[in-house]
């Protein structure tokens, strides 16, 4: 996948259905029938997109990630995906990388990384060479026989990751999983996802409160206003690719992109400040 | 392919040889693990210290006259003496002093409790599974189950005897019903601390609900399961001697009451002690057992 075929322009309201991988579709959703969080959600990703989606506490991210997922159901609306497309047996449609540690602690690294590889029509040999290059993508080829009690914070969020992306699923969906990691573990995790994401061809939508984790990961950065909420902008990011994680937040361009995010996201927090 | 490492991310790793600290952590390592094998000896001194301090009160104690004159609880008769259980305990092992041994009902005893407790762990820690599984059913049970859980056994030994028609089984029985309930409350809490996330994963990974089911919740149940092993060893022994002083037909029951009706306090102590070491020593495996099969649990620091 080209750097160029990531920048496209979004348009919340396009109804090109073709061009989108997975496309949200006026997604309403309601916790309690007085309690709606999501008040008419539109949005399309691309294939090969990294998207990121921010907005105020509460708003509803995680949820939509939810939805997505599958994990809870939209009041009204839909999820349509290209080409009625679903999961198959070779590869998954999506995988959903959680804030919380879902590892198995009973199982050794190299364990927790294929366990979904176990649920594909896929052989052994394929399914331990895959662990193998995955492990050694992140460095972890040398704690792969150990337990995940073991591992650092920093090492027990790769192997998620990992979990996560080893199926090879279409769209990767990560709710808030770097909160908990300190500044330089988060920034070494994100070049890894990058470059994994890139070289496997797998869409990514992130939620996340870390405007500078969206504009340095993502192609576009979607702002969600408050509860009920909807996507209120939807902000392209132009880097150059391959992007450098240790340096790109030295560009001028990433000042630029942050500001714009923090703007908007400061008008759906604060409405009555002066843009 | 290119590492994307940061500096200082793998600082927490216990056994990570290619760390960029890796001067500094033997010197740590040994540290902490000279201070923690100190912290060993100072709590196995404080044991030694408390288990004489005990045996030679014991001992000297019923000595003052002044205690034995106003406390019958200092008084020789009724609390026998270190020396004289240990004499007693010797006598019981050997066969010596016109005793008979301890073994043959000792090995009833244990038989017993140990038959009841390893099938009310298997029961306990599967209905804990399948109640853990499904909420709705626990919901409609647990009445019933804490109902139960609340019956004093003491109170229903007669029916069991009357149930099994057998002295042996109505011990095993008795401990079955002590030891059920702890491990099924452990087991069903074992299978509900599965975290929700841990659950949705597994199936957008292409788990089924049979794959929750045993790849995960069982994990976690047997993990809580073998956490009140130590306990559940105990209640068993305790369940089947209380069994055998209701009945008084066989095993150590028998010979504690035989103890009581002739008022001696060094058997009755004896047999104590015996059982004592025995649940000890039940427990000491039961622990190492723990440790072997759940590698992975420790390992977690939980």
């Amino acid at each position: 996948m080209t750097a160029g075929s990531r920048e496209g322009v979004f348009s919340a309201t396009s109804t090109d259905d073709a061009e989108y991988l997975v496309r949200l579709d006026d997604i309403v959703y309601s916790y309690a029938p007085d309690k709606e969080v999501l008040s008419g959600v539109n949005l399309g990703i691309h294939s090969g997109e990294f998207i990121s989606i921010v907005g105020p506490s509460g708003c509803g991210k995680s949820t939509l990630l939810s939805l997505i997922a599958g994990l809870a159901k939209p009041d009204s609306g839909a999820i349509r995906w290209a080409g009625g497309m679903s999961r198959s047996k070779t590869r998954p449609l999506f995988t959903l990388v959680f804030q919380k540690d879902t590892l198995l602690p009973w199982l050794s690294v190299e364990k927790n990384v294929s366990f979904g590889l176990r649920y594909l029509d896929i052989t052994k040999e394929e399914a331990a060479a895959r662990t193998d290059q995955l492990l050694s993508l992140v460095d972890l080829s040398h704690v792969r026989h150990q337990y995940p009690g073991k591992l650092s914070g920093g090492q027990r969020r790769r192997v998620s990751l990992l979990m996560g992306i080893a199926p090879l699923p279409h769209v990767l969906l990560l709710d808030e999983p770097f909160s908990a990691l300190d500044e330089p573990t988060r920034i070494g995790i994100h070049a890894e996802l990058l470059k994994m994401t890139h070289e496997m061809g797998i869409t990514t939508i992130l939620v996340t409160h870390d405007i500078g984790e969206a504009v340095s990961l993502s192609d576009r950065v979607c702002v969600m206003s408050s509860s009920p909420s909807r996507v209120a902008s939807d902000i392209p990011m132009s880097f150059e690719e391959p992007r450098d994680m240790m340096m790109i937040r030295e560009l001028p361009g990433y000042q630029k992109s942050y500001s714009e995010v923090w703007r908007d996201l400061r008008l759906q927090i604060h409405p009555t400040v002066e843009r | 392919m290119t590492s994307l490492r940061t500096r200082g991310d793998d600082a927490e790793t216990t056994s990570d040889p290619a760390s960029a600290n890796t001067s500094q952590r033997p010197k740590r390592m040994s540290a902490w693990r000279s201070s923690t094998r100190g912290e060993s000896v100072t709590v196995l001194f404080w044991q030694l210290v408390l288990f004489f301090g005990f045996l030679a009160g014991w001992e000297w104690l019923p000595t003052v006259p002044f205690l034995s004159k106003h406390f019958l609880f200092f008084q020789r008769f009724f609390i026998s003496s270190p020396i004289g259980v240990a004499k007693m305990v010797f006598y019981l092992a050997t066969g010596k002093n016109y005793i008979a041994t301890i073994w043959g009902p000792l090995g009833h005893t244990l038989s017993a409790a140990l038959g009841g407790t390893i099938c009310a762990i298997i029961s306990g820690a599967v209905l804990g599974l399948l109640f853990s599984h499904n909420a709705y059913s626990y919901r409609i049970f647990r009445p019933f189950i804490v109902a139960l859980n609340a019956v004093p056994r003491v109170a229903i030994i007669p029916i069991i005897i009357i149930l099994v028609k057998s002295a042996e089984m109505t011990d095993a029985v008795t401990a079955f019903t002590v030891v059920f309930f702890l491990v099924f409350f452990n087991a069903f809490e074992g299978g509900r601390s599965v975290p929700i996330e841990v659950i949705q994963n597994v199936k957008i990974l292409g788990g089924t609900a049979a794959t929750v089911l045993w790849r995960v919740r069982w994990r976690y149940v047997l993990a809580w399961t073998f956490a009140s092993l130590p306990n559940a060893v105990t209640f068993g022994i305790v369940g089947s001697v209380t069994a055998e002083l209701f009945t008084g037909s066989s095993g150590i029951g028998q010979i504690l009451i035989a103890a009581v009706d002739e008022a001696n306090a060094a058997l009755t102590f004896g047999v104590v002690t015996v059982l004592t070491i025995c649940s000890l020593l039940l427990v000491m495996g039961s622990d190492v057992a723990r440790r072997r099969l759940l590698v992975w649990w420790d390992g977690g620091g939980r």
